[in-house]
């Protein structure tokens, strides 16, 4: 496993763009290595990306409001697949409407996700925490 | 100066002399004879006959390719079947290989024992980008250390691995490539084609009994799929064929030649998978017209059936056909109506192995409303057909093979061209004039041309 590639997309059918080039600057100019899938990215491609790069995190982004349908079951699938320390974070507008924040982020930790983070995150403290998060699983090892 | 150009195939070895005058190459002399057991034998007849021809003149210099004794055989091992196997495939397809079968993840003592019963020539050996995963790639090599010393490994993954496997894999054939999947987004064939030629050149062409042919004629053969690509290529580049796809359909494969890049309207589609490569090969094992006559029949059933309605012919009549040439792949039609059933077994061979070469769309209803995913490579707006082979350079009506089945079994939208122009080798001559490709390349090039476009 690499501590320092990740594997960033847009899951499902989602086409959000603009979001996804940014992350994908942001994340590189940060000192990762960005495997960017780009949009409408199914879960098996995710998985694939991050078996075939070594990459230690996955980090997926829903924009159009069927995160919950689409990034349901993603832990899961890792496990099955032998990635059975990939830190899993995932972002975005993952629910339709105005729900509160916290109960969305419930849900998705209890699917597996590592962390949950709304459209208005500050980037820095993402990669803050990824790089914690990446650190402890190297040492899990 | 005098070119003899000889293709030394499984069933026929066939040869041409040109001359090449004035920036011209002229046809001075065709012939051909069955292959022979031992090759150089036929490749000498063909050359007596061509000289005999033409009378005499200036010795020629001698350019020829070989796909007898099985071509050239590799079975390919990836770590993703989307990613490094495919691009492995992809790799050895545009080297000119016979795929014999394809290995992904962790290969199995069962997988080795499969492959040391195929023998194949080639192991392409892959997986893991480069700085990516070397677990998998560490394990495959140790149990790569069973396998036959007949096959040797051409190893073209992870280059984080390249010295473990030079360590474990040293004291046998081991060739090291440059990865073929540096980054998911870019697909680097030519380090490995180029391994896998010289492998070709060093050892293969001495196990084929071709050794003696080449000291003999001072220069060495190509593959015939290899020629054939390289060939594609430079016509391409001439622009007069626009974006084409090439066929040659034969007794026991067909062969799928495309050349063309995406346009940027093409482009804007959302795509999935490896980029395509502007100029792909794929050769089918289960579709032809003699030998592969049963596996076609069962494989092209979708298309074979809306032919037959579409030309009012029996189903019966067909399989008796199909039976009668299984039986005696040598067996020509002798009446209209056994033509008839022929060109319906062509046409679906074509349809079927163009629809393997080329993309998918699916519709994916997304909250914005249907929009299409595409995956593989869009020939739709691919101008022209070549026809080249025995049963299709004659005049085959192939356009239907791309019309009456537009969804695959998925209800997937085929990419096959959509309403191209066809043009016919009609002396079954491209194979020959792809051999004269290095000795006279712009000659070669006019001259293929040039007789496409002949009225």
């Amino acid at each position: 496993m690499n501590t320092h590639t990740i594997v960033l997309g847009v899951i499902g059918a989602d086409c959000h763009a603009v979001g996804n080039k940014i992350l994908e600057a942001f994340f590189s100019r940060a000192g990762f290595r960005v495997v960017n899938l780009g949009v409408m990215v199914s879960q098996d491609e995710f998985i694939d990306a991050a078996i075939e790069t070594g990459a230690g995190a996955i980090l997926v982004s829903s924009l159009y409001g069927h995160g919950e349908i689409d990034c349901a079951g993603l832990r899961e699938r890792c496990l099955e697949r032998g990635l059975d320390r990939m830190v899993l974070y995932v972002g975005g507008n993952l629910v339709v409407g105005k729900a509160d924040f916290s109960a969305t982020r419930d849900k998705f930790l209890a699917m597996g996700y590592d962390r949950v983070f709304p459209p208005s995150v500050e980037l820095d403290e993402v990669v803050r925490l990824l790089e914690q998060d990446l650190a402890l699983k190297a040492e899990a090892r | 100066m005098r070119v003899l150009s000889v293709d030394i195939g499984s069933t026929w070895t066939k040869g041409a002399l040109f001359e090449l005058r004035d920036g011209g190459l002229t046809v001075l002399a065709r012939a051909q004879t069955p292959t022979t057991a031992h090759l150089p034998e036929g490749f000498t007849r063909v050359e007596e006959e061509l000289v005999r021809e033409a009378g005499a003149g200036e010795r020629p210099r001698v350019v020829w390719s070989s796909s007898a004794h099985g071509g050239l055989a590799v079975a390919a091992l990836g770590l993703v079947p989307d990613w490094t196997l495919a691009a492995a495939r992809a790799a050895a397809l545009s080297a000119g290989a016979r795929i014999t079968s394809v290995f992904s993840y962790q290969l199995t003592p069962r997988d080795l024992g499969r492959l040391n019963a195929e023998r194949p020539d080639i192991l392409l050996f892959s997986g893991g980008t480069d700085g990516g995963n070397t677990a998998f790639v560490s394990h495959n090599a140790r149990v790569l250390r069973g396998l036959s010393r007949d096959t040797v490994i051409v190893y073209a993954g992870n280059r984080d691995a390249a010295a473990e496997v030079a360590d474990v894999l040293g004291d046998r054939p081991l060739e090291l490539a440059d990865n073929v999947l540096p980054d998911l987004r870019e697909p680097a064939p030519e380090s490995a084609r180029e391994a896998i030629r010289r492998v070709f050149l060093e050892r293969i062409v001495e196990g084929k009994g071709l050794s003696e042919l080449v000291a003999r004629t001072g220069s060495a053969p190509k593959p015939t799929p290899l020629a054939m690509l390289d060939y594609v290529r430079a016509l391409g580049r001439d622009g007069r064929l626009g974006r084409f796809v090439c066929l040659d359909l034969g007794g026991a494969t067909c062969d799928v030649y495309s050349h063309g890049a995406a346009t940027p309207e093409e482009e804007a589609v959302a795509t999935a998978g490896l980029p395509e490569p502007v100029t792909k090969r794929t050769v089918e094992g289960d579709l032809g017209m003699r030998v592969s006559a049963r596996p076609a029949a069962a494989a092209a059933r979708p298309w074979i059936d809306r032919l037959l309605a579409a030309r009012e012919r029996a189903a019966p009549d067909f399989e008796a056909w199909i039976d009668a040439i299984h039986a005696d792949p040598s067996r020509l039609p002798a009446d209209d109506r056994e033509a008839a059933l022929d060109a319906v077994l062509a046409t679906a061979c074509v349809g079927a192995a163009v629809a393997r070469h080329a993309g998918r769309i699916e519709i994916v209803y997304t909250a914005h409303g249907p929009t299409e995913l595409k995956r593989g490579k869009d020939l739709r707006g691919f101008q022209t057909i070549v026809c080249s082979g025995g049963f299709l350079s004659r005049g085959a009506e192939v356009l239907p093979a791309f019309s009456v089945l537009p969804f695959d079994e998925r209800g997937r939208i085929v990419c096959a061209p959509a309403g191209p122009r066809v043009l016919y080798d009609r002396e079954y001559l491209l194979p020959l004039l792809a051999n004269a490709l290095d000795a006279a390349p712009e000659a070669a090039i006019q001259a293929g041309i040039g007789r496409l476009l002949a009225p």
